[in-house]
């Protein structure tokens, strides 16, 4: 994989899919989020067009019926073509990744609703502006451990169930909770409680607002 | 329901596959005059006659394992800083959560309402097979439309209650 798979300040950003899949709610929110001008049908593909080193690639295939399948891609060609191009695999069935053995070939799993909706598939695209390295979005974690797991384990202690993480060896993990509150976010104000018996209400807040940002 | 980021799990998958590749771009958005066509030149026949059942099977499956499928007790395994917690306190900790979202998330109900709507629309769906499978003529071609008219009702009336599940974890 080469070092900078994404142009620090510009990103070449191609978008495949198949023509039948033109009008669809989550290609359009591609169009909307890409310059189209940087949008190949695949359809329209005729096997002479060249990806360049550090080109990303998204597909979307929308192979659809379960009588298609990886052997039937035809972008899977276009990537054995293209080593030096990375291409995102979007699918809702994870399994099929197992079929495609690139090194170039990525996943991105997402449930099969309107893209708009994904706050994974948008962070890449958000990264993507800041020319984040190809490796680094997909290694994202999607959510804020720590402070998720804050929540759950003060919102259990409110119905009756204590459990400390840090009497089971994670001895730093409320101060974890507060560094990932400052990464997060400069909400000032009453602050959530980082303690096991703090006031859930507080940290469900905290998240809402998180989620709602990303 | 309180569902930050949407955190991915199996049976949200499941959701998505049925409401968006089934519901929305394989029934809802066929028109009779599409539907028609698709009979008159049999290129349907494997799609209702093994598709629409499995998908039917695979919704039941949703409304079955939805209630557990969308709980946070699976995020006690899932997230890191929770994985060191003994045994005793993580079991603890799963019963409590999922009894809290039970009591605040309504999942149940939408677990039953779901399965209700399966049952119309399955009812619905061995009407409209039998006058698929007739022989392809004018006459039967009028039965086939109004079939599909009436199939598309329950098809939407299960589609608004796909939109009100939940789209990831579902936290209390």
């Amino acid at each position: 994989m080469p070092e900078d798979l994404i142009r620090e300040g510009e990103s070449t950003v191609t978008i495949c899919y198949y023509n039948h899949n033109k009008g669809k709610p989550e290609i359009n929110t591609f169009f909307e989020k890409i310059d189209s001008s940087k949008c190949i049908s695949y359809d329209d593909y005729q096997g002479s067009f060249r990806f360049c080193p550090g080109d990303v690639v998204f597909v979307h295939p929308g192979d659809g019926t379960p009588q298609t399948g990886p052997a039937k891609w035809r972008w899977v060609s276009l990537a054995k073509k293209n080593k030096d191009a990375d291409f995102v695999f979007m699918s809702t069935q994870p399994a099929r990744k197992k079929a495609i053995d690139l090194s170039n070939v990525h996943f991105c799993g997402y449930a099969a609703d309107r893209l708009s909706e994904q706050p994974r598939v948008l962070e890449f695209f958000r990264l993507l502006t800041k020319g984040k390295k190809l490796w680094d979005l997909l290694n994202l974690p999607p959510f804020p451990e720590y402070l998720l797991a804050a929540y759950l384990v003060q919102a259990a202690a409110k119905n009756g169930v204590s459990v400390n993480p840090e009497e089971s060896g994670y001895a730093n993990f409320w101060n974890k909770a507060r560094e990932e509150f400052d990464q997060y976010t400069a909400q000032e104000g009453a602050l959530p409680e980082f303690t096991p018996s703090g006031d859930p209400s507080k940290l469900k807040s905290l998240l809402e607002s998180i989620a709602k940002g990303s | 329901m309180f569902t930050p980021w949407n955190i991915s799990c199996p049976v949200n998958i499941l959701r998505g596959q049925l409401k968006h590749t089934w519901l929305e771009n394989q029934v809802c958005n066929k028109s009779t005059d599409d539907v028609a066509n698709l009979w008159r030149t049999r290129s349907w026949d494997n799609v209702i006659g093994e598709f629409f059942p499995y998908r039917i099977n695979q919704s039941m499956q949703l409304s079955n394992d939805m209630v557990s499928g969308f709980s946070p007790a699976q995020l006690v395994d899932q997230l890191g800083p929770l994985q060191n917690l003994p045994d005793e306190s993580r079991s603890r900790l799963k019963e409590v959560l999922h009894s809290a979202y039970l009591e605040s998330s309504g999942i149940s109900t939408l677990s039953e309402l779901l399965s209700q709507e399966l049952e119309g629309f399955e009812q619905e769906f061995s009407e409209f097979i039998t006058v698929w499978n007739v022989e392809r003529t004018d006459e039967n071609e009028s039965a086939l439309r109004d079939g599909w008219n009436q199939l598309q009702q329950v098809a939407n009336s299960l589609l608004a209650v796909f939109e009100t599940l939940p789209k990831g974890v579902v936290l209390p």
